[in-house]
């Protein structure tokens, strides 16, 4: 069998950590190759090392059977290696032609030459099937449109082997279903194919290998016909994963928080909540699905009063915030867990024990007439610390130290440490590893076990499946449908995302 | 005085004193494009502008009427050779910028006197011999009615290479492969790294065309 | 190594290579580089005259440093504090103009409140515009600046001169002044005053808010990240503006220094002074902290104090220190590689 990539028994150090730890990888000609691990297994220093970023510390690397040496980006460029980076590498206000002439530009009369290079990228356009404006500016295109831009980027230098980096974590779904398509174009034309990921669904679907990593070492490399994601879950992990969250019955009483047509503009003045109606009860889980830029982040920002309500009644607890401010709320009783944890949720430069009391700092035992309690801060940073497990470099470390996992644990510490009536999670474990997210979804479950209310705001559907006791779909600002989760199933959701209204029965819509 | 005889008085001083600022802004339209702030233009031009004095003071013997013209050169080699001082540290050891820039400002403003008086024993220079004083007409446009005899007649030839170089800037910057990879690592140097641009080499590149600029602004002050 | 030592150590070995450099500078220009350190030094501490009159050029340089060190902790760069203080200045001159009658305890605290009422209102504008407008403060307290130069040289021409064609005001009443007669016996009539005490209290009062109080908990909050703070419930336009006004009185009372002790008038200026531009620089080497800013500020004070006797003593000119003090700045903005450099010395010497 043919390689065209075979990386031996690499090694890669930072200081005394190994972050790979003699990982052999072989990528076989006009196959996907699936790269599994979890968040910090040792994917990206793996592929960065290929890719001429990194330069290890033993074993060797292989293109088409012949030794190489990968010293920077430009060789791997040259020995026809492209990737296609999680974080789109994109100038937004240059063109999508100008993205992909960068650093090799046709010259005229020592001027760009941009008419040829628009001609070639057409032409590449069509013969991979990748749909772009070579004349629009990237800061105006979709994120999909930008990750076609990507990989024309590679190919337009000639790449044979790319390496996508977790590509789908941008995507909406049906982005996803075009990109698992141009990705199968891509391999029919003679590409080969690295994706890395950890979704596991997703390897099931478009890949022909996979190979798992763990903690920095190689695990095992399986031909994907024949396992499962039980299997590869257990592989990744290190020890059995069971999918369902385990919970007992909801058992929902009064209502805590009650939504009633509810209207909110974004920022370009538009109705970006319509006519929006909810409850959500003490001790149930509901949650709200949809495709992001569905009204979730307005509607999450009026309940927190960080966004003025444009008509209608928000009540928690039987009193009427919709025109209070923020800290009037949180009194009132309601949690929140932003979304976005480093621009919201913490002060990145504050030590943790600063953050933990970020929302009661201004109350006793904290403040006394003005003056801060240190003694008591710290006290309280570190019975939480130690309630939810947060793991830090040292008591007074700053948040920025910490990983992404226990920043978010902290967070959770903090809210549910104010025992509110009403707990709001948005996209509570983006970006975490399996054991990070295991975790958090217990946490919210025992908040509704302890009879407190939960809204869960997530993009992802296997999260709102398994955490929910209801989910609500929204559509274009307003609620498409209520459907009970136990009587579902994610394709079912996945149209409702959409727009398409379930016929009764369960007959499932056209296309 | 008409209108007109009151802007025959004041264009061409305009452009006059125009010519030092319209160089020196260039200098910072380079580094800036390249994603270094140059607050520095400031000490660079003093820098600029005492080299090419202390050049045509020391050496309007050796070349005579050319002299003014060798000093411009000088004063642009110095300003591009300080300018790497800002380089060196806001580019190569990510210091702040803008704290760079000011810490220069104060070095060319301090070693500028410090170095008169090392060399003069007195806070101030002589009075330069040779200098632009001559005015140019420029051919043809200077015959067109109206603003030909505004903006074309009699004017010094510093005006002009300013406004020149104000074009070639934008040609450079806007139009060649260079600008196109100046302008990709002062927006996303990141981006541009992959891209296999050297983004410290750029940025190095542009401080010192900066530097130069401004150096340039500060010999024509004279 | 530890990283505490460390974030001792880069300042002091900035300053170290500053004046090296320095020293470099005058051996190559021709001069006695030890000589020229030597007649520094003695600039400042040979005699009490010296020492009196370098802790008058320290005292308004510590408050201008907390000025700029107070926003720069809170999220804000105010280079207007050079304005702010020349309104200041002029503020405390008025007051101590008037009144006359009011006892010391009474008049004194009024012109320094009125200093820093003044300082304060100048960066008012700024941090409004910041808070309401998203206006960048560097850019409006650079403006700020000319207009209080302008504004104060008319206010002080027009309604303080003391008549006659001169362009300064009337001295303070001495139930307004910071001079004390025991200071200038002392120190060989110096211009020594009690502002240094001022001084000092400022800079435990700014310890004070922005490490001990509420206030300067959300100050520092908001300073950090506003989007999280605002989540927090905090109210950030009013933390911007306050942080604005905080600063602009350390500001004020730094001109109060000049206009109640050194000077005792107000005059027409010509120009910026530059004691808040130095302060920018003082604020920066003391990594805006209360003990940085004073150190800082008794370092540079003492340095262009002392340079003034270094053309008597070793015919180096005075300027040499500007470029010391521009030398260190330089070096302390360069810190990254002063810590690579320490990293290496000390994992060498541990092997």
């Amino acid at each position: 069998m043919e390689y065209v990539i075979e990386m031996l028994n690499i090694r890669k150090e930072f200081g005394n950590f190994v972050a790979n730890d003699n990982i052999t990888l072989q990528l076989k000609k006009g196959e996907i190759h699936a790269l599994l691990g979890e968040n910090g297994a040792g994917k990206s220093t793996l592929m960065n090392v290929l890719f001429g970023l990194y330069q290890p510390e033993a074993g060797e690397i292989r293109v088409k059977g012949k030794k190489v040496n990968i010293s920077n980006p430009n060789v791997a460029n040259d020995l026809g290696i492209g990737m296609v980076h999680q974080h789109f590498m994109l100038v937004p206000p240059f063109t999508v032609a100008e993205n992909i002439i960068l650093g090799k530009e046709p010259i005229k009369n020592t001027m760009v030459d941009i008419k040829s290079a628009i001609k070639k990228l057409k032409e590449l356009s069509v013969s991979y099937g990748l749909d772009i404006d070579p004349n629009a500016k990237v800061s105006n295109i979709s994120v999909g449109m930008q990750q076609r831009v990507e990989i024309i980027k590679t190919l337009y230098r000639g790449a044979e082997i790319l390496i996508f980096d977790e590509p789908t974590a941008v995507l909406t779904p049906q982005e996803i279903v075009e990109l698992i398509q141009i990705m199968k174009n891509l391999v029919n034309e003679g590409k080969s194919i690295i994706i890395i990921t950890h979704k596991l669904k997703e390897i099931m679907e478009v890949s022909d290998r996979v190979t798992v990593i763990r903690k920095g070492k190689g695990i095992k490399t399986l031909v994907t016909a024949e396992t499962n994601e039980n299997e590869l879950a257990s592989l990744m992990v290190g020890r059995e994963v069971s999918f369902k969250t385990d919970k007992i019955q909801s058992n929902p009483t009064e209502e805590t928080l009650t939504i009633k047509n509810l209207n909110v503009k974004d920022n370009r003045g538009l109705l970006a909540v319509k006519n929006f109606s909810l409850s959500v009860r003490a001790g149930e889980i509901v949650g709200i699905a949809g495709i992001d830029g569905n009204g979730q982040s307005e509607l999450i920002e009026a309940l927190t009063g960080l966004r003025k309500v444009d008509s209608g009644v928000i009540t928690i607890n039987g009193r009427d915030t919709s025109k209070l401010k923020p800290r009037k709320i949180t009194e009132i009783g309601l949690g929140h867990i932003p979304s976005d944890r480093h621009k919201h949720g913490l002060v990145l430069d504050f030590p943790m024990p600063e953050n933990y009391v970020l929302q009661t700092y201004y109350k006793k035992p904290f403040n006394r007439s003005g003056i801060l309690n240190f003694a008591e801060i710290n006290k309280k940073a570190k019975q939480l610390a130690e309630e939810f497990d947060v793991r830090t470099p040292s008591e007074k470390a700053l948040a920025r130290s910490l990983s992404g996992g226990n920043q978010q644990k902290a967070i959770i510490a903090r809210e549910v440490d104010r025992n509110p009536s009403i707990l709001i999670a948005s996209q509570p474990t983006r970006g975490l590893d399996v054991g990070a997210i295991e975790y958090i979804h217990h946490r919210l479950i025992e908040q509704r076990d302890k009879g407190k209310a939960v809204l869960l705001v997530s993009f992802e559907l296997e999260e709102i499946m398994n955490v929910s006791d209801r989910i609500a779909v929204m559509y274009e600002g307003n609620i498409i449908d209520i459907v009970d989760p136990k009587m579902t199933t994610e394709q079912e959701l996945g149209l409702l995302m959409a727009g398409k209204k379930l016929e009764p029965k369960g007959e499932s819509a056209h296309e | 005085m008409s209108f007109y005889e009151l802007l025959l008085t004041i264009v061409p001083i305009m452009l006059v004193y125009s010519a030092p600022l319209i160089v020196t802004a260039l200098g910072g339209v380079f580094s800036e494009k390249s994603g270094v702030v140059n607050i520095g233009l400031e000490g660079i031009m003093i820098i600029g502008a005492l080299a090419s004095i202390v050049f045509n003071l020391e050496f309007s013997e050796t070349f005579g009427n050319m002299t003014h013209w060798y000093a411009l050169i000088v004063g642009v080699v110095i300003g591009g050779i300080f300018a790497l001082l800002l380089a060196v540290a806001a580019v190569s050891f990510r210091a702040d910028q803008t704290v760079t820039g000011v810490a220069l400002n104060m070095l060319a403003l301090g070693g500028a006197v410090f170095f008169v008086r090392v060399l003069y024993n007195k806070g101030q220079t002589d009075v330069i011999k040779h200098y632009f004083s001559t005015k140019n007409s420029i051919p043809f446009l200077s015959d067109i009615p109206f603003i030909g005899k505004l903006f074309f007649h009699e004017i010094p030839w510093t005006s002009v290479i300013a406004i020149l170089l104000a074009f070639v800037s934008w040609y450079i910057i806007y139009k060649t492969a260079f600008g196109l990879r100046l302008r990709a690592v002062g927006e996303h140097p990141m981006a541009a790294d992959t891209m296999g641009i050297n983004v410290t080499r750029m940025r190095y590149i542009a401080v010192f065309i900066s530097g130069m600029f401004g150096g340039l602004g500060g010999a024509k002050q004279h | 190594m530890n990283s505490t030592l460390k974030s001792i150590l880069v300042p002091i070995v900035a300053i170290l290579l500053g004046f090296l450099v320095g020293g470099i500078i005058m051996i190559l220009c021709g001069y006695d580089a030890i000589l020229g350190y030597q007649s520094l030094f003695n600039g400042i501490f040979s005699n009490s005259y010296f020492m009196g009159e370098s802790i008058v050029k320290i005292t308004p340089l510590i408050l201008s440093g907390l000025a700029v060190a107070f926003a720069f902790r809170t999220g804000l760069f105010n280079i207007g504090v050079e304005g702010q203080f020349i309104v200041g200045w002029t503020a405390a001159v008025y007051v101590g103009t008037h009144f006359e009658g009011l006892s010391k305890v009474v008049h004194l605290p009024l012109a320094i409140l009125a200093a820093a009422v003044g300082g304060a209102l100048w960066a008012l504008l700024p941090g409004i515009l910041k808070a309401y407008l998203r206006v960048h403060e560097v850019v409006v307290t650079i403006m700020m600046n000319y207009i209080a130069l302008h504004v104060t040289n008319w206010f002080i021409q027009e309604k303080m001169a003391a008549g006659g064609g001169t362009n300064t005001s009337e001295r303070v009443f001495q139930t307004a002044s910071l001079s004390w007669k025991q200071f200038s016996d002392w120190t060989a009539f110096s211009r020594l005053h009690w502002g240094i005490l001022v001084a000092l209290i400022a800079a435990l009062i700014y310890w004070f808010i922005l490490e001990k109080s509420k206030v300067g908990y959300e100050l520092r909050s908001v300073g950090f990240n506003h989007h999280a703070s605002q989540y927090a419930g905090m109210n950030v336009s009013k933390n911007i503006i306050l942080a604005m006004l905080i600063s602009g009185a350390f500001a004020g009372v730094a001109g109060a220094m000049e206009g109640l002790g050194t000077f005792q008038y107000a005059a027409v200026k010509g120009g910026f002074t530059g004691v808040g531009f130095t302060g920018i620089a003082t604020a920066f080497i003391g990594a805006n902290t209360a003990l940085g800013v004073v150190l800082a500020s008794f370092l540079f004070g003492g340095l262009q104090f002392g340079s003034l006797n270094m053309p008597y003593n070793s015919q180096v000119p005075t300027e040499l220190v500007a470029v010391v003090i521009a030398l260190i700045i330089y070096f302390i903005a360069s810190n990254y590689s002063i810590r690579t450099l320490l990293d290496k010395i000390f994992t060498k010497g541990a092997k």
